[in-house]
This record gives structure tokens, C-alpha cells and sequence, in this order.
């Protein structure tokens, strides 16, 4: 039963709900599922760089056939490798943190922080999921067929993606890796359109975009990169399609192996694959990066009790890095003999994201200085979030640079440095995320004490995984290769790879104490009240939403999301429901019972809005 | 089954919901086909093209395109006024040119074949047809939308009409139209 007394089907309510915050937990929970799949891959690959011919027979049972039987050991087979690197990668960038991600946070709070009972379409919304779902269920699948999935790298660049019969992993687990990204991109357009149309028209009075918490801000501009990113990744897919499938030669060139013509297409460009796949796969790093920044600005200022340090700085810099993010997409392309005039172009637009970057940066350290610290396990994820971002940030500037990429292209060093700014940063503003909002999301607070524990095994093994790996990269170790036993120069580095590997099982192993901690919390948990953090923002003015959010009329907002110990008001918060008058007259919106947001039914509302009228 | 979410009043929709996700929608098919359109000057750059003349067909589907936005604009004229027949009639126009421009385009890519131009073969046909394919899935799907419209309209009386949104599946029809004439350059002179 919602607030407004329309009774629901189990089916509706909790399956094809359309309401945004069942919607928000089927991402989440999706989202966690996919993250421990990609998790687990990648402590599978870790397993055999760690141990080179490592038996692994205990796996026999699932993953058979990924195996080769080598007489007195079940080995990774070499194809295997490249077959799990590029699932791992698929998996985390799309499916934990584009969908995982924004589809959880977006969905929970653009309706609430905005003051809106839900999104603009919940139908489409749900539309959204369901795509989501679908095509995360075809992208599990894949790893089961008989020749294995998607080989060619989470970028599939042709000719591995474009001939089927280039590698196992070439022919049908591509096709399904395609057919399951056009779902992912369907899925991703539905929710971007959604979320822009609400934020655009659904804030509640005296919302003004000044006001605008830094979560939604980032939502939006996530949603409209988004919108403009996608359609190019899906024009890269299609003429691939028709490349792999009818025999176009957008991408394939004659290929010729023992004198023996490969292929019947001719003049086809792999460069071209590349700059459209580009133009979506930059922008696709900020719309992992920038929710995770905006959760991590509210989680910063809410346990720091202070405002956000420079907000309008804060939102001119998501805004120029919005717009950068469409331009420096070469950057990802110097080694393909570009015009070194171009290249220079995008070296230069590259190297300029880093002034938004560290006036984020800059911003959050201030905004910690001299605050009342609360070290809840929210606000520890979110100045994890912080350090990666700096770590990762600084080696960013590295392979900004043109003259520095060409030879660590293709190394470790690549690998260390995305790990680092954009997985383990995104995953961090994730968990930040999780841990402050839970109580929204199921009325109780996760346990603290597994919390810290997270945590430190997370942030401990994070580094300890991709900071050696930079050691590596300047080496020149190349990333890809199923092991380097055979290489005399990487031998100093044997065990290096041990160590990273032991670093790499401890934090998955971490995660089980998040699962544990997660799935027992909504049972266990101590219960949380409406405000548990004593934050401003409209989503706290409101104990367990039902469908439509607040049982009576919706707050109206007089004020910003950052008015924490503000100077002559006697708590440590002002949320922005509280208007000038309230205070006045002394309300003490510490208490709920005195708070001036109404919980009864006052007024019936008179006319809907309904689906397809 | 409806959910009844959203109390009138409570949003400062300035426009109509429906059309206002249409417009962010046609910002998402104009990147796509910006990307084939881009993807095109790259591959054509690149050398090993062949140019080849596009059949003069094409430009009289730009015509009919015109025609079907105006029989468009005629309808919405229509609705305003709540002339029900007249706004059927309309839309039944803009349906029948909407059917022609598709037959017309099978026969420019009929002449295509004729000429040696196929899907399968140089880039410059693969890019053609599949510009071209692409966008007539789009503008089929603007057919089916009117169809959808004028079904409906046979459901609602007289005073009723006027709440119908045609709109929206008007924004869209004037843009796929709009679509072609920029495709129909792009190709004939890129």
C-alpha cells in the first residue's frame, strides 16, 4: 500500500515496480552481483600472473572449460586469459559502475533530493531496468559457451571483435557481447532521458539549480554525457555488426596469413573503430567518475559538518570536465600514427582536465580542514575516494602527455593509472554511497565495526594491487599477456606479481565481509531513524518512503544543501526544508515530532498525472 | 493499470512530459547518425573510396518529406480547431506520403544495385545503404506513430480531440523529415 492508498501486486511492487527506489535497489543489488562476478574474474587471471601454471582444478567443476588439462595440473588456457581480462573489464566499466553505479544512486536520489514523489517516466524507468537486467543476464551467459566469451578486450578493437574466426572468443561470445551491449546502451539512453527530464522539471519549489545538491548535479551531467556518448558507441557497434556478420569492410581489411587472404573485405579502417569508440569510452570515464564525485562532495560535507568548500567551483568544474571529456579522446589513440599537430591538440585539452580535477580536490581537503570530522564508514569510502583520485590523478598527467604515452602505451603503468582514478575511486564513491544511504534505502544502518573492516582490507589491498604495477609499466611490462615467465627482463618482477596477486584475493575477500554486512544489516541492522546523519538534504525530511515519497505535500526548499554549522544557528545543521520563519519561531527540527515537514495526509490529492494520458 | 505518482501542480513541466523526453530523445538519434556522418569523412579521407553519383530519387523523397510535414502541421492545425474529420484526413495524408518516401527510397537503392552499388562492396555503398537503411527505420517508426495516432483518434469524440497528444509524434515526424534533407545533402555533396 503507498502513501496514496493504491494497492500494488507483489509482481508490481517489487518486480516491475515503477517505483524509483525498488527500481534503485534492483540496480544495487544487480550491481553487486555483477561487481562480485567482475571480482571474482579478475582473482581468477590474478591466480595464474601470480603463479604461472597454477593448477586450478577446483574450478573444474564451473569453469571447465576455461582449463587445460596439462597431464598432472588443470592450467588458465592462454585464450581463456585474454577471455577473462575482457569480461572482467566489460563487466566492471558498464555493468557495476555505469549501471551499478548511477542507475542505483541516480534512481534513489534525483526523485528525492529533488522533491519529487518520482521520476518523469517510471514506466520508462522501468523499461530501463529491465534492459539493464536482460542483457546483464546475456553478458553471464557468454562465459559459459563452449568457445568461450569476448576475447578481444574490454574495447573489442577489430579485427579481433570484427573476425569471427580470429580467436575462440571472436565468434559467438562477441556476437553475444554485442547483442548485450546494444541492450546496455537501450537500457542507459532510457535512464539518461528520464533522469535529465526530471531534474529539469520536477524540482519542488525554491529548488533553483544554485541549491542543487552536488549528487544531482553530477547525475545530470552524467545523464546528458550519457545521451550524447552512447549513440556513438552504438553506430561503433552496429557497423561492426555488419562487419562481423555481412561481410562490410567498414573496420576489416584484407588480411592475409601464410599468403592465404583471410578476408574478403578490403580498405576497411580499425582506426575508425577506434575514434568512435573513443568518443563514448572517455566520456564513459566521467559518467563512472562524476556520481561517484557528487556522492562523495554530499558524504564529505555531511560528515565534516561544513558546507562544501566553494560550490560554485565545485559545479563549474563538473561542468568543465563535462565538457572536456567530449574533446580528448585522442588521447587513447597517440600510437595510431595520428597527425602529431592532432595528437598535440589532444595532449593539450587532456592535460587541461587537470585544473577541474584538483579544484575538486583542492575542494575536498579544504572542506575537511578544521571540520568536525565524523568518521562514519560512508565518510571513510568517500576520502578513499579522495586519496585515489589524487594517486591516480597525478599518473593521469603522465599519459596526458604524448611524449610519455608512446612508451608506457599499452604497459602496466596504463593499467595502474585506470584502476586507480576511475575502478577503484568509482568503486570507493559506490561504497560511500551504500553506506550513506542505506539507511534510505532499508530503514537501518550498517553494522560499523565491518564497516572499518571493509574498508581498511579495501583500501589497504587497493593500493598494494595497482601502485606496484607502476614499477612495472615504466619496465615495460605489457598488460594483456598471460604470463611472463618466459620474459628475462620481467623476471625481477616474479615475485612483485605474488605479492599483487596475495593483495588481490585479500580484498576480494573483503567484499564478502561488505556482503555479509549488507544482506544481514537489512534484518540486523540498528535502526535508523528519518536523519541518522543529521544531514540537509530533502531525502532525510522523509522516514521510509513509500510510493510517492512524502505522505503529505511535498517541502519546499529555502535554502542550500550545505548549511552545516552555520554560524547564530544553534544545531550543526540546517536542513533545507527549515525556512528563515521556522528558525524564528524556534523549530527544533532535531526532533522529529516538532519538525515543520508534515507526515499525515493533509490534503487528497485531487488530479494525477497518469502513465500514457 | 496507471500509477498514480505525480499531482498536477506539483511540477513546472513547461512543456508536455512526453515531448520534452522526445526532444532529449532526438538529441540521442542526432548523435548517432553525427557519428556514421563523421564516421564516413574519417573512412572517405582514408582513401579507397569509390564516388559515385547518388540516383536522383533520393532528392524527390526530400520533396515528399516537406509535403508530409506540412500534411502534418495541417492536422495539429486541425486538432486546435477540433475538426476531428479533418485532422483524421491530415494525418491519414502525412501516413500515405510517409509510405511513399519508404517506397521511394527502395527504389533509389534498387538503383543503387543497378548501378553496382551495394551494401557488401566499397565502404562508400556499405556507408550509403546503412546512412540510409538506418534512417528509414527511423522514419518507419514515425509512420507506425501516426498510425498508433489516428487509430486512437477514432476512439475519442469530438471534444476529446483536442486532448489527444499528436504533438509530440508531430516533433518527431518534422524531424526525421529534417533528418533526410541533412542526410540527403551530406551524401550528395561530402
Amino acid at each position: 500500500m503507498s502513501a496514496h492508498g493504491h494497492s500494488e501486486s507483489f509482481i508490481s511492487k517489487y518486480i516491475f515496480s515503477q517505483d524509483h527506489k525498488t527500481i534503485a535497489k534492483q540496480y544495487l543489488i544487480t550491481g553487486i552481483f555483477m561487481g562480485f562476478v567482475g571480482g571474482f574474474l579478475s582473482t581468477f587471471f590474478r591466480l595464474q600472473l601470480g603463479w604461472d601454471g597454477i593448477d586450478l582444478g577446483f574450478l573444474k567443476g564451473v569453469f571447465g572449460n576455461y582449463l587445460t588439462d596439462t597431464g598432472d595440473a588443470y592450467t588458465l588456457a592462454p585464450d581463456k586469459y585474454l577471455a577473462l581480462v575482457t569480461m572482467h573489464g566489460t563487466i566492471i566499466v558498464f555493468f557495476v559502475l555505469t549501471a551499478g553505479l548511477s542507475g542505483t544512486f541516480s534512481n534513489l536520489l534525483i526523485p528525492l533530493q529533488i522533491g519529487a514523489r518520482d521520476m518523469a517516466s517510471p514506466f520508462l524507468n522501468m523499461l530501463s531496468y529491465w534492459f539493464f537486467f536482460v542483457s546483464s543476464v546475456i553478458m553471464i551467459c557468454s562465459l559459459f559457451i563452449e568457445t568461450g566469451p569476448a576475447s578481444a578486450g574490454w574495447t573489442v578493437y577489430p579485427p579481433l571483435s570484427a573476425l569471427p574466426k580470429a580467436i575462440p572468443g571472436s565468434g559467438l561470445g562477441m556476437t553475444l557481447w554485442l547483442v548485450a551491449m546494444a541492450l546496455f546502451i537501450a537500457s542507459s539512453l532510457m535512464g539518461a532521458l528520464n533522469y535529465i527530464s526530471t531534474i529539469l522539471n520536477m524540482r519542488t519549489k525554491g529548488l533553483s539549480f544554485k541549491k542543487l545538491p552536488l549528487t544531482i548535479w553530477s547525475f545530470f551531467l552524467t545523464a546528458i554525457l550519457g545521451t550524447l556518448s552512447f549513440p556513438v558507441l552504438l553506430s561503433a557497434a552496429l557497423l561492426l555488426i555488419f562487419d562481423r556478420s555481412f561481410g562490410t569492410s567498414f573496420y576489416l581489411s584484407d588480411i592475409y596469413i601464410d599468403g592465404a587472404a583471410l578476408t574478403a573485405q578490403t580498405g576497411g579502417s580499425p582506426i575508425l573503430f577506434q575514434h568512435l569508440f573513443w568518443f563514448l569510452g572517455h566520456p564513459e570515464v566521467y559518467i563512472i567518475l562524476m556520481p561517484a564525485l557528487g556522492i562523495t562532495s554530499e558524504v564529505i560535507a555531511t560528515n565534516a559538518r561544513k558546507p562544501i568548500f566553494g560550490y560554485h567551483a565545485m559545479v563549474i568544474s563538473l561542468l568543465g570536465i563535462s565538457v572536456l571529456s567530449f574533446i580528448v579522446w585522442g588521447h587513447h589513440m597517440f600510437v595510431t600514427g595520428m597527425n602529431p599537430f592532432l595528437g598535440g591538440v589532444f595532449m593539450i585539452v587532456t592535460l587541461i582536465i587537470a585544473i577541474p580535477s584538483a579544484v575538486k580536490t583542492f575542494n575536498y581537503l579544504a572542506t575537511l580542514w578544521r571540520g568536525n570530522i565524523h568518521f562514519t564508514n560512508g565518510m571513510l569510502f568517500a576520502i578513499g575516494l579522495v586519496s585515489l583520485f589524487i594517486s591516480g590523478g597525478l599518473t593521469g598527467i603522465f599519459l596526458g602527455n604524448a611524449a610519455i604515452d608512446i612508451p608506457l602505451h599499452n604497459t602496466y603503468f596504463v593499467v595502474a593509472h585506470f584502476h586507480i582514478v576511475m575502478g577503484a575511486s568509482a568503486i570507493f564513491g559506490m561504497f560511500a554511497g551504500v553506506y550513506h544511504w542505506y539507511p534510505k534505502m532499508f530503514g537501518r544502518i550498517m553494522n560499523k565495526k565491518l564497516g572499518y573492516i571493509h574498508f581498511w582490507l579495501t583500501f589497504i589491498s587497493v593500493y598494494c594491487v595497482f601502485f606496484p604495477q607502476h614499477f612495472q609499466g615504466l619496465a615495460g611490462v605489457p598488460r594483456r599477456y598471460y604470463a611472463f615467465t618466459e620474459f628475462e627482463f620481467a623476471e625481477v618482477f616474479i615475485d612483485l606479481n605474488k605479492f599483487m596477486s596475495i593483495a588481490a584475493i585479500i580484498g576480494f575477500g573483503a567484499q564478502f565481509v561488505f556482503l555479509y554486512n549488507f544482506v544481514t544489516s537489512m534484518f540486523n541492522g540498528k535502526k535508523a531513524g528519518r536523519n541518522p546523519w543529521k544531514a540537509n538534504t530533502l531525502e532525510w525530511s522523509v522516514e521510509n518512503p513509500g510510493h510517492g515519497n512524502w505522505p503529505a505535500a511535498i517541502p519546499e526548499v529555502f535554502r542550500g544543501p550545505h548549511e552545516y554549522s552555520k554560524p547564530g544557528v544553534a544545531l550543526d545543521y540546517l536542513p533545507q526544508w527549515i525556512s528563515d520563519e521556522d528558525l524564528e519561531r524556534g523549530v527544533d527540527y532535531d526532533n522529529e515530532a516538532h519538525d515543520p515537514v508534515k507526515k499525515e495526509i493533509t490534503v487528497k490529492p485531487t488530479e494525477t498525472i497518469k502513465e500514457g494520458e | 493499470m496507471s500509477v498514480l505518482i505525480t499531482h498536477k501542480g506539483e511540477t513546472n513541466f513547461k512543456i508536455d512530459p512526453t515531448q520534452f523526453t522526445i526532444w532529449i530523445f532526438l538529441v540521442s538519434v542526432v548523435m548517432l547518425f553525427a557519428a556514421f556522418t563523421s564516421g564516413y569523412i574519417v573512412r572517405k579521407a582514408q582513401g579507397d573510396w569509390v564516388n559515385f553519383e547518388l540516383p536522383p530519387i533520393f532528392m524527390y523523397s526530400c520533396l515528399t518529406v516537406v509535403l508530409s510535414s506540412a500534411t502534418m502541421v495541417a492536422a495539429q492545425v486541425a486538432q486546435k480547431r477540433a475538426h476531428k474529420g479533418q485532422m483524421q484526413l491530415a494525418l491519414f495524408a502525412s501516413l500515405l506520403i510517409g509510405l511513399a518516401f519508404i517506397y521511394m527510397q527502395f527504389v533509389g537503392w534498387n538503383e543503387l544495385m543497378d548501378m553496382g552499388i551495394y551494401f557488401v562492396g566499397n565502404p562508400s555503398g556499405s556507408f550509403l545503404f546503412v546512412i540510409s537503411g538506418l534512417h528509414a527505420v527511423h522514419f518507419a517508426s514515425g509512420i507506425l506513430a501516426i498510425l498508433v495516432s489516428l487509430l486512437r483518434s477514432f476512439l475519442l469524440d469530438k471534444n476529446e480531440i483536442q486532448s489527444q497528444k499528436i504533438g509530440a509524434v508531430a516533433i518527431y515526424w518534422h524531424f526525421v523529415g529534417a533528418l533526410w534533407i541533412y542526410l540527403y545533402l551530406f551524401l550528395s555533396n561530402a
